[in-house]
């Protein structure tokens, strides 16, 4: 029961006040495990990237080359089908870093040890860290329609124009509504994960864990799927021109 | 905390069963995909996959404000933190059925009109997140709400997470309704397609606004709900705005499905048939609306 307690408090607001290892210089900003954690993830994403592209050469000649390729190709042919070949070019880095950083982010939380050594816990186990990632499709979303088309992007707020009164302020409602849903459906599937997990290991701590922990693999994957699938979602529908 | 727990454990088995129940839906509708057009079984296994995290989503909401409440509950509270956890559950039992209609009837789509299946999975995610949005909308309520209920509120707090709840239950009925038969348009005439979209997410704009319309209310309420008569008047108040949001949204969704098969029947009439609904959704709106007003002047002058 302590441990499922310490699981609470966890998820509350009384989150960091144990877990800062110090504050940045400054701005006071606390540093905590998550945070800890997210910088390690990025740390490996650019090294790895790093490595992979040193020698570039129009043919591949290096493993690393290939490999990253393989990445890069495999992750625009999979948003192609979904939001056309112009689109998936023009945002892949944005639903690529998505997937990556959230795909690796909900593994991290799968390490022995994840959420109870310090330094080490899942970066989007925590809803500020979701909300930071929903407020980065949010303003990509709302500049990628108004670059694109101008004020014609708020035409649908406003179209029919005796409408208008009552679909402006739910059309502004919904575009909040669409980055809060997909922050809450990443922390809630990530934390909610990591709570059956510990339920599972302090009823039957043998083998029994196994099968919550298999899943956690599998919805790892789809949740990362799912956030960015539904970003590209967002963002075709944001620049595409009226029908 | 023994009521709270007690609640608790219900709601999760809520919330399980009504997940269980629309994810066992699309299974199926799937399976049939699978044998009818085997050819498309990769792209109907995407779709079913997409659609069951939605409503495996639902069940964790109500697991999550389990945890959230379970960190603040005491005696003072404890109603309010029971009634909470059943509300979430019993909207995310709403969201979840119709999900499950949804996803039923995007999937019989994609087998029947497989060059539109690209187009009808959009559809289908934009429909669902709207109906999961009405869970997290009272997900929302219950967070603010539990920041600031006390024993002078706690019957109107309690009130209003099951108004909202109900509210959002009608909201989601009634979504599923006219999404489950904007699907049937899409493979009935795929050629109007993307009017069908049009018309079917003004539609489900409204049916969400119902809900927002209680949401909106219970805020203004909680300011004022701190003497007794305020407390009682918040109640009733909120159970009216539920009332009249549900009636709204069913007859909306009569309307709005009969617009998508009108659409489908006749497609040159597909804009004449949009302004209609257009006109018949803003008459239905605004009889929640009036609520929404006498509600607004009276709890003025209730002291």
């Amino acid at each position: 029961m302590d441990l499922l307690r310490l699981a609470v408090s966890g998820g509350g607001e009384g989150a960091g006040k144990s877990d800062v290892f110090f504050r940045l210089p400054g701005l006071g900003l606390e540093v905590t495990s998550i945070v800890t954690t997210t910088w390690a993830i990025m740390a490996i994403v650019l090294v790895l990237c790093w490595l992979g592209a040193r020698h570039l050469g129009r043919v591949p000649r290096t493993r690393g080359q290939a490999l990253l390729e393989l990445a890069v190709d495999g992750l625009r042919a999979f948003f192609a089908p979904i939001i056309g070949e112009e689109n998936a070019r023009r945002f892949l880095p944005l639903l690529g870093s998505l997937f990556i950083f959230i795909l690796l982010a909900n593994y991290s939380g799968l390490l022995p040890g994840a959420g109870h050594i310090r330094g080490l816990k899942a970066p989007t186990s925590n809803w500020g860290v979701t909300a930071g990632l929903a407020a980065v499709v949010f303003f990509s979303v709302q500049y990628s329609g108004i670059r694109k088309r101008g004020l014609r992007y708020f035409k649908h707020m406003v179209d029919p124009w005796y409408l208008s009164p009552l679909l402006l302020p739910l059309g502004v409602i919904e575009e909040f509504v669409r980055p809060f849903a997909l922050s809450l459906r990443l922390v809630a599937n990530i934390f909610g994960g990591e709570i059956v997990v510990l339920a599972l290991l302090m009823a039957i701590p043998w083998f029994l864990p196994i099968v919550p922990l298999a899943l956690e693999l599998i919805f790892g994957a789809i949740q990362a799927f799912i956030f960015t699938f539904l970003t590209a979602i967002y963002l075709s529908t944001a620049v595409a021109e009226e029908h | 905390m023994v009521i709270f727990s007690g609640a608790a454990v219900l709601a999760m088995a809520l919330a399980a069963f009504g997940s269980a129940y629309a994810q066992g839906r699309t299974g199926a509708a799937a399976m049939d995909a699978t044998w009818k057009k085997p050819e498309v079984s990769g792209k109907v296994r995407t779709t079913m996959m997409l659609a069951l995290v939605f409503m495996e989503a639902l069940t964790l909401f109500v697991f999550a404000i389990v945890f959230v409440l379970a960190g603040r509950v005491n005696n003072e509270i404890g109603v309010f933190a029971a009634v909470a956890v059943g509300s979430m559950s019993l909207a995310a039992t709403g969201s979840a059925f119709a999900q499950g209609r949804t996803a039923a009837a995007a999937l019989e789509a994609s087998w029947r009109e497989p060059e539109e299946s690209g187009d009808t999975r959009t559809s289908l995610m934009l429909s669902l997140v709207f109906m999961e949005a009405l869970t997290l909308f009272v997900f929302a309520i219950v967070f603010v709400l539990a920041g600031s209920v006390d024993s002078t509120r706690v019957v109107f707090a309690s009130a209003a997470v099951a108004a909202m709840a109900l509210a959002a239950i009608g909201s989601a009925a009634g979504q599923g309704r006219t999404a489950a038969a904007a699907m049937q348009a899409t493979w009935k005439q795929p050629q109007g397609a993307g009017n069908t979209r049009t018309s079917l997410m003004l539609a489900l704009v409204f049916m969400e606004a119902l809900t927002l319309f209680v949401f909106a209310i219970v805020f203004v309420l909680n300011g004022r709900a701190t003497t007794p008569a305020g407390n009682i008047f918040g109640a009733l108040a909120v159970a009216a705005m539920a009332i009249a949001a549900i009636g709204s949204a069913l007859s909306q969704a009569k309307a709005g499905a009969a617009a998508m098969e009108a659409t489908w029947r006749q497609p040159e009439a597909a804009g004449d048939v949009r302004t209609s609904l257009m006109l018949a959704l803003v008459f239905m709106e605004a009889l929640t609306l009036f609520v929404f007003a006498i509600v607004f002047v009276l709890s003025g002058m209730v002291r």
